[in-house]
């Protein structure tokens, strides 16, 4: 997986090199804080859902994400979500 | 510790068929999928995370601090020493969802019928070892052995800390195996093997690089299983797979779990925990519903779901008790989270942990198999660290 990675960084680092677009994993542009002051919750609507990663090592844990999916649909209908689940 | 076994990638990839009717299922690798979204800029809002992982996501700055969005009393539930795992220089990165330790898997009936309690310190350990595998030789099983053993890093690290030493400093900044704990912990560890009374699997001494990382550690679990040894150490996802074996060797004898035993300074062991935190900025803001769905599923609801199987063990202090409840034969696990000690390095790459994993197992397999001695093999050990962890 790691070799994978390194291969993707390396790719990525000619695209960006060749003038397009790219974002470096270990450089971010980001900053190392999150913001404090909460922005209008108007920039929550008419957004894409909100995405939450993890993996599921085996079919109790497939079944638990998808009943927690349920369970915070339930809680927050108001909050577009998907769950995105991958192998380990 | 991280570490689940070959059963589990098994079991992993055959349930990734099972199809759910919401979740999106792939079967592309996790960390690979999470570098491809922070290689294009679109992370996902709330990403899961482990003790090896978190060091290199927090020092480069990819995973949000939550100090700004979430209010220190909600965190005083977790364990602190859970926690510690995603902190850095005061600040949370991500909050812990299960966690597994390492404890001692005995064969109960063998324990009973020789009338040996649970060894409490190294002294009984190797005393239960030598009476059961005399015994059970004498009765005609001549290639039984009183405690499965691995070259892992990780089976020998709890004895390490029970020596009065650690992997690493307090800051997790410099390698300490050149250390006469070190040297007394893994003295005791290969002669375990030098008196005969430790199962090795001989592949992972012929060949430890082969063998790394789960080849040794599932060969112990099955000669285990088969009953041919009494004592294993082991994580939660052990008892789990010899609760409900893939591959058969579902144990004929009933499976005891206990603390693992006091070293000479200290009763220690370790342990793994996953967690989960914010990866995009643009919703990483007080009373976002990113932190909504992180509280939620750091939550008592979603621990809830977690605690019915023994392999998840709750983060937070208050679901305990409950927990135990429903595993009470597994609670030598949840006991465990008393003697956790850290092995995290701060800031090393996840590629340096895998590679110093890898290294250290062929050097630790070289002392059990006598090639080197155990001075040597500390040495070896800590110019590996020096290298690969600092």
């Amino acid at each position: 997986m790691l070799v994978r990675i390194l291969c993707l960084l390396f790719v990525l680092s000619v695209v960006a090199t060749c003038g397009r677009a790219a974002q470096p994993i270990a450089a971010p542009s980001a900053p190392t804080s999150a913001p404090t002051a909460a922005p209008s919750r108007l920039t929550e609507v008419n957004t894409k859902p909100l995405v939450l990663m993890s993996w599921a090592e085996d079919s109790f844990e497939v079944e638990a994400f998808k009943q927690l999916e349920d369970a915070f649909r339930k809680a927050h209908p108001d909050i577009p979500v998907e769950f995105l689940i991958t192998s380990p | 510790m991280k570490r689940r076994t070959v059963w589990t990638i098994l079991l992993a990839t055959a349930s990734l068929f099972i199809l759910a009717t919401r979740c999106e299922y792939l079967s592309q690798p996790y960390f690979d999928k999470l570098a491809l979204t922070l290689v294009a800029g679109d992370p996902p809002d709330v990403a899961y995370m482990d003790t090896l992982r978190a060091p290199e996501y927090i020092h480069n700055g990819l995973i949000f601090p939550l100090d700004a969005v979430l209010d220190p009393k909600e965190l005083e539930d977790f364990y602190p020493i859970l926690l510690a795992n995603f902190q850095r220089e005061g600040k949370t990165y991500a909050v812990p969802r299960d966690f597994q330790t390492v404890a001692l898997l005995i064969n109960q009936d063998l324990f009973d019928k020789y009338g040996l309690s649970s060894p409490a310190n190294w002294k009984e350990l190797v005393k239960a070892a030598d009476l059961i595998q005399t015994g059970e030789r004498e009765a005609g099983h001549k290639d039984f052995y009183g405690i499965g053993l691995t070259p892992n890093m990780w089976n020998w690290m709890p004895f390490l800390y029970q020596a009065g030493g650690s992997l690493l400093d307090p800051t997790g900044t410099k390698v300490t195996l050149d250390t006469k704990e070190a040297e007394d912990a893994l003295t005791f560890y290969t002669d375990l093997r030098k008196r005969g009374l430790a199962f090795v699997p001989e592949s992972s001494l012929s060949n430890p690089e082969q063998s790394w990382p789960y080849g040794a550690s599932a060969e112990i679990l099955s000669a285990f299983a088969q009953g041919k040894v009494a004592m294993i150490l082991g994580p939660n996802i052990f008892y789990a797979m010899l609760q409900n074996p893939p591959q058969g060797d579902k144990p004929a004898f009933k499976v005891g779990i206990q603390e693992l035993p006091k070293g000479p300074k200290a009763q220690a062991t370790i342990g793994y925990t996953v967690g989960y935190g914010l990866f995009d900025k643009e919703t990483a803001f007080p009373g976002s519903n990113a932190v909504t769905l992180l509280r939620f599923m750091t939550g008592p609801e979603a621990m809830d779901i977690w605690e019915k199987s023994v392999t998840y063990m709750p983060t937070r202090r208050s679901r305990a008790g409950i927990w135990i409840e429903q595993h009470p034969e597994a609670r030598a696990f949840m006991d465990g989270v008393a003697h956790l000690r850290s092995y995290q390095p701060a800031k090393a790459s996840f590629a340096n942990i895998r590679t110093f994993d890898q290294k250290s197992t062929v050097i630790i397999a070289r002392a059990l198999g006598g090639q080197i001695e155990v001075k040597e093999a500390l040495n070896q050990l800590q110019k590996l660290g020096d290298e690969l962890l600092q």
